[in-house]
């Protein structure tokens, strides 16, 4: 890459599950102009506008056309991507892609979801081949449930364990001004919460919500003029992974994760790491902020994403290594069990993991010093997207 | 062991819906109850756009300043439709038309009626034609006619 | 940004229904139509790495290699790997309508080596576990018929 690329801007709506107040563009507009705000520029400083949204969530198409009034893409070079649930994170990696080009110096990057406007369920079952499995499709929640079943099976992993985490979710959530859900949970409440499909509760589920996030990054001449906080943009990777239908006879498919060989969760972080010199998360790391639409997919990728040993996941639950305050800490924001506007998500992990690299967080900022944060993002059952934020080149 | 294509119909169906926002909603409800026709005011660009947005595009104001572009206007252009399509709102002929209201500087798209096709031309008058029971979206207008 | 008690805010009906052609191809089609005239499931295995594809494919995924002709018969038959009760209902986009899970749904292990997912016949969370044996139950002769995968009522029990 020909320039180094900083985050200098960062911006979300607060996060509900209803926004009749606002259209979509007007939605978008805040996470604008809350991003601007924040890197002091006005939209004659911006070069290039990269947007987007997951499909079949909205019941209109062409969503860049309707929104550059409120995103500022008027007249501008940009692009719309829509990765399913990596919307947001793919959307931020197009424009850290921009800027390093050279192409342009200041790119503008917004996500959004509406999710008041559609069916969650009904867009997600639409993902699933129309010739195949779509007649018994249920969506996120059988899959994660799924996941939940078999590792419990393999591991000896509690339901209580997946609680544990479910409430560390809930007090950063609490902390965090922007999140969706924020209902001082109790262990009791979460595994007394409505089942779905065992063992997956309503409460290990991410909610369905409204929001939008934006994010302003620049090339390293110009982030160093904008502020005296970058973020430093130190590496980021996308991946795609086996889809389920091959089958080796004698080879169980892995049912936790879908599919048969490695998952896109263990060869992006396994990319990311040896590219960046990092052999122990856990040492080389300050704090994630994952993708984890479900509390059992937390405790099952922080096996994948090599955070601690194969079936060791539930026993971080146990010991709390990943709250704010332990060894480790996951999501200090709440993370998308909390607050999930599916096309802006994976981009809120990256503005969450931004504002902790610059001491900025506020309430749920961690304590101790963030030199280096990493996010992840999971879109369907195929493909991850995972970033390294830092504070120093 | 090659076959013949083997296609299956099906469908999408989801009920979505569109919730305008707080500006489109002001106009709207003005246009449903009072036969109102709004725009809104950019200050910076002095233009009046019709429909009315939040934003405007050009200097990136927030706009809110809501003003009533009345419910006469230009057409600055048209088409006639002669093809049945399900989709079409109406029996063909039919004309779909530009149109530039006497207090905005933009085009609505919208129907012309109460005119033989033929007779529609660019330049042309036009008046709103409300419907009896609105319901706060722009078809409360039913067409535009000559004046 | 946030609401003032009383406010309108209007909301506009957006219904959509849309009609497609979705075309299985060759491969695909063939898995299809085995089950739409002869009531069987087929794969293909891949000439390189010897996976099958279920359904069946041109191309290995894994591989990338073009399959060849290679049919496998996989049998009606297979073992459940995973079951679930589905407590919650979902909003059908083939449909438009809210559908109801009735029955269990399983992952299923045919006895040719391929994973499909259906139904269980079986709806007493006492008599379902992993490990259980079962078949395919085929919807009777002028009733199914349509190619895809609810040509199949249910996976019965095989009783021992
Ligand atoms: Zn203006
Ligand atoms: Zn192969």
């Amino acid at each position: 890459m020909a320039e180094r690329v900083a985050i200098v801007g960062v911006g979300q709506t607060y996060h509900r599950s209803r926004r009749p107040d606002v259209n979509q563009v007007e939605l978008m507009n805040e996470a604008v102009r809350a991003a601007l705000d924040d890197a002091q520029l006005t939209l004659k400083d911006i070069d290039a506008v990269v947007m987007g949204n997951m499909e079949l969530f909205e019941g209109n198409y062409l969503v860049d056309m309707w929104a550059s009034d409120g995103i500022g893409s008027y007249l501008k070079p940009g692009m719309k991507i829509t990765t399913g649930g990596t919307t947001g994170a793919t959307i931020s990696c197009a424009a850290f892609t921009y800027a390093a080009s050279g192409l342009f110096n200041t790119v503008l990057a917004v996500a959004f979801e509406k999710q008041d406007e559609g069916d969650t369920r009904a867009g997600l079952i639409s993902v699933r081949d129309p010739l195949w499995d779509r007649f018994m499709a249920i969506g996120a929640v059988a899959t994660f449930a799924r996941m939940g079943r078999s590792y419990m099976r393999a591991s000896g992993c509690q339901e209580e364990h997946a609680a544990l985490l479910r409430v560390k979710a809930d007090r950063g959530a609490c902390r965090n001004p922007y999140a969706h859900l924020k209902l001082n949970l109790t262990i009791e409440d979460v595994m007394n919460s409505r089942m779905l499909i065992w063992p997956m509760r309503l409460l290990y589920m991410c909610p369905t919500t409204v929001g939008a996030a934006a994010l302003v990054v620049a090339s390293e001449r110009k982030a160093k003029k904008i502020t005296k906080k970058p973020v430093w943009v130190q590496d980021w990777v996308t991946v795609h992974q086996q889809s389920a239908r091959v089958h080796r006879p004698g080879e169980e498919a892995r049912v936790r994760t879908i599919g048969v060989g490695e998952t896109s969760h263990e060869r992006a972080a396994q990319l990311i790491y040896k590219r960046n010199g990092i052999t122990k998360p856990i040492r080389d790391i300050d704090v994630a902020e994952i993708y984890e639409p479900s509390t059992w997919g937390e405790l099952i990728w922080y096996e994948l994403y090599g955070f601690c040993e194969p079936g060791e996941g539930w026993r971080w639950a146990e010991k709390g290594v990943t709250d704010m305050e332990g060894e480790f800490p996951v999501n200090p924001s709440g993370g998308v069990v909390a607050t999930n506007p599916i096309g802006a998500t994976a981009m809120i992990r990256i503005v969450e993991a931004a504002l902790q690299v610059r001491g900025d967080a506020g309430e749920h900022q961690m304590t101790r010093p963030v030199r280096r944060a990493f996010t992840t993002a999971w879109g369907g059952q195929n493909w991850t997207v995972a970033t390294l934020l830092s504070k120093s080149i | 062991m090659r076959q013949e294509p083997f296609v299956v119909p099906g469908k999408l169906v989801v009920p979505y819906r569109y919730f305008v926002g707080r500006l489109a909603s002001k106009a709207l409800i003005a246009l449903r109850d009072d036969k109102k026709v709004m725009g809104v005011r950019c200050p910076t660009c002095n233009l009046t756009y019709m429909p009315p947005r939040s934003t405007c595009g050009r200097c990136f104001s927030k706009l809110e300043e809501l003003v009533e572009v009345g419910d006469k206007g230009t057409v600055l252009t048209y088409t006639v439709v002669y093809h049945k399509e399900p989709v079409h709102p109406m029996e063909p002929p039919f004309v779909y038309g530009l149109i530039k209201l006497d207090g905005a500087d933009t085009a609505l798209p919208h129907f012309i009626g109460e005119v033989e096709p033929e007779k529609v031309s660019i330049g042309m008058k036009v008046q709103a034609v409300f419907k009896d029971k609105r319901e706060g979206n722009i078809l409360d207008i039913k067409y535009f006619k000559p004046q | 940004m946030t609401e003032k008690a009383g406010e309108e805010f209007l909301v506009m009906p957006i219904p959509l229904e849309l009609p497609f052609q979705w075309a299985a191809g060759s491969y695909h089609g063939r898995t299809l139509r085995e089950i739409k005239d002869n009531n069987r499931f087929v794969g293909i295995r891949c000439p390189q790495c010897k996976s099958i594809l279920f359904p069946a494919a041109m191309v290995c995924p894994l591989c990338h290699v073009k399959v060849g002709e290679d049919w496998v018969e996989l049998g009606e038959k297979g073992t459940v790997e995973d079951f679930a009760i589905v407590e919650m209902s979902v909003l059908d986009p083939s449909t438009g309508k809210e559908r109801v899970e009735s029955q269990p749904q399983a992952v299923i292990r045919l006895d040719g080596g391929a994973v499909m997912e259906h139904r269980l016949e079986e709806k007493d969370p006492q008599k379902l576990r992993v490990g259980m044996r079962v078949e395919a139950v085929f919807k009777p002769e002028g009733e199914g018929g349509k190619g895809d995968l609810t040509d199949i009522l249910y996976f019965r029990t095989i009783e021992k």
